[in-house]
C-alpha cells in the first residue's frame, strides 16, 4: 500500500511540476485527487487483511473515511476495481470509477466515468498508460488496450485497440501517431492543481 | 400522496433497479447512506413543507430543510429546487454536477451524475418529462423541449430539440436511435430484459 501511494504522488508530481523531487512530492500531497487516491489503497488494503476482525475494522475505516472523501470531493473510486500503481487523479468532482481492472500509469481528470451499462455482464478492462480526459464516459463491457487517450466529452462503448485515440460521441478510433506514442505533453498537465 | 408514500416509492424503486448485491445491509442500510437518496428525501420534504397552509407554520418546518439542503448542494454537488414537480419514484443514482429545474417531470424518473436539465436563453420555459425517462450519465436536457414517456438519453448527450414516445436518443446533438424502446415499462412489469 505504502509504495503504491508513493508511486502514485511520485507520478503525480513529475506529471504536474516536471520532476519527482522531495519538495514536489510534498507539493502535490495535499491535493483532494492524491487524498482519493490514498483512501482507495487503504481501502485495498483493508480487504487484503487475512485476519477477520481487524479486516472488519479497517473496512468500517474505510467506508467512513470513503463517504468523507465522496462529499467534500466528489471523487469516488471504488475499492472493488484493481488499480495498478502510479494511478493520478487530477482535479475533483464527478470522478466515478468502477472497473474490473486497470493497468498501470492510469490518469483520470474530472467529470470522468468509468461504470456499467444495463443489461452487460461485467464492468470495463483497461490496459497500462491510459488518459481519460474531462467528462469522458467509459460505460459497459468494453475493453481498452495499452497507451490509449480517451478524448474529452466522448462516450466509448466498443472496444479501442492498443495505441489509439478514441473521440467523439459515440467514440470512433484514430490511431496514435508513433512519435506522440506513451508520452504525454507536460505543458497540458502543467495547469492543474 | 404523502410525503412518507413517496419517500417510499422512491427508496423502493431505487432498491428494485440501482443495487445488484442482494445483501440486507446493501438493501436497508446502504441505500439511505447513499447521497442520491438523502437529496431526495430533502427535496420531498422541502416540496411537502411548501403544501403546508398557514404560512406561519411553515418557517419552523423550513430550518431542517435549509440545514439539509446545504448539506446535500455543498456536500453532494446535487440540486433539486423545492418547486419542481416530480412525480414518485424519483431516482439519484451517484452524486455531483447534477441540477434539475423546476419543471414537471413524471413518475420513474432516473437521473445520474453529471445531468443538467435547464432553460436556454431566449427559452424561458424549464423542460418538460414524461413517466420512465431514463438521463445517462453527462446528459443534458436545455430549452423548453418536451420528452415523452419511455425514453432513454444515452450518456453525454445533449437534448435541444422535442423526443417522442418509446424512443432512445444519443449523441451531440442527439439523434434518435431506436423507436421501439420500452425496456423500462417492461421491467416494472417484471420481464427480464437482457439487451437493448
Amino acid at each position: 500500500m505504502i509504495t503504491n501511494i508513493k508511486q502514485d504522488v511520485r507520478r503525480k508530481a513529475e506529471l504536474l511540476y516536471g520532476d519527482a523531487s522531495t519538495a514536489n512530492c510534498l507539493r502535490a500531497l495535499p491535493h483532494r485527487g492524491t487524498l482519493a487516491g490514498m483512501v482507495y489503497r487503504f481501502g485495498r488494503q483493508a480487504g487484503a487483511v487475512k485476519f477477520k476482525p481487524l479486516s472488519l475494522l479497517l473496512k468500517v475505516a474505510y467506508f467512513v473515511l470513503f463517504y468523507l472523501v465522496q462529499m467534500f470531493t466528489g471523487i469516488s473510486i471504488q475499492s472493488y476495481a484493481r488499480i495498478g500503481k502510479g494511478m493520478v487523479v487530477c482535479n475533483f468532482s464527478g470522478i466515478f470509477v468502477l472497473a474490473e481492472e486497470i493497468g498501470e500509469n492510469f490518469t483520470v481528470y474530472e467529470g470522468v466515468t468509468v461504470g456499467n451499462i444495463r443489461g452487460k455482464p461485467r464492468l470495463a478492462i483497461i490496459g497500462d498508460n491510459v488518459t481519460l480526459e474531462p467528462g469522458c464516459k467509459v460505460l459497459g463491457d468494453v475493453t481498452i488496450g495499452d497507451n490509449v487517450v480517451v478524448r474529452a466529452n466522448s462516450l466509448v462503448i466498443t472496444d479501442v485497440p492498443a495505441n489509439s485515440i478514441a473521440i467523439g460521441n459515440p467514440a470512433r478510433i484514430v490511431p496514435m501517431k508513433t512519435e506522440e506514442k506513451v508520452e504525454e505533453p507536460k505543458e497540458r498537465m502543467a495547469q492543474h492543481g | 400522496m404523502g410525503l412518507f408514500s413517496l419517500i417510499k416509492a422512491d427508496v423502493k424503486f431505487k432498491q428494485q433497479w440501482f443495487l445488484s448485491q442482494k445483501s440486507w445491509f446493501t438493501r436497508n442500510v446502504r441505500v439511505f447512506l447513499e447521497p442520491g437518496t438523502i437529496a431526495v428525501i430533502v427535496y420531498r420534504y422541502g416540496s411537502w413543507a411548501r403544501t403546508i397552509k398557514p404560512a406561519l407554520l411553515r418557517i419552523p418546518l423550513y430550518i431542517p430543510y435549509a440545514l439539509g439542503k446545504v448539506l446535500v448542494v455543498l456536500g453532494f454537488g446535487i440540486y433539486v429546487p423545492s418547486k419542481a414537480k416530480i412525480g414518485p419514484g424519483f431516482v439519484i443514482h451517484n452524486f455531483s454536477n447534477i441540477f434539475i429545474s423546476e419543471g414537471e417531470i413524471g413518475s420513474n424518473c432516473i437521473v445520474f451524475q453529471g445531468v443538467t436539465t435547464g432553460h436556454l436563453r431566449e427559452q424561458p420555459e424549464p423542460p418538460k418529462l414524461g413517466n420512465n425517462v431514463f438521463l445517462g450519465a453527462g446528459a443534458k436536457v436545455l430549452g423548453s423541449v418536451k420528452i415523452g414517456d419511455n425514453v432513454v438519453v444515452g450518456a453525454n448527450s445533449v437534448v435541444i430539440s422535442d423526443v417522442p414516445d418509446n424512443c432512445t436518443v444519443m449523441g451531440n446533438p442527439a439523434r434518435i436511435i431506436s423507436r421501439e424502446t420500452n425496456w423500462m415499462a417492461e421491467k416494472r412489469e417484471g420481464k427480464k430484459v437482457v439487451n437493448y
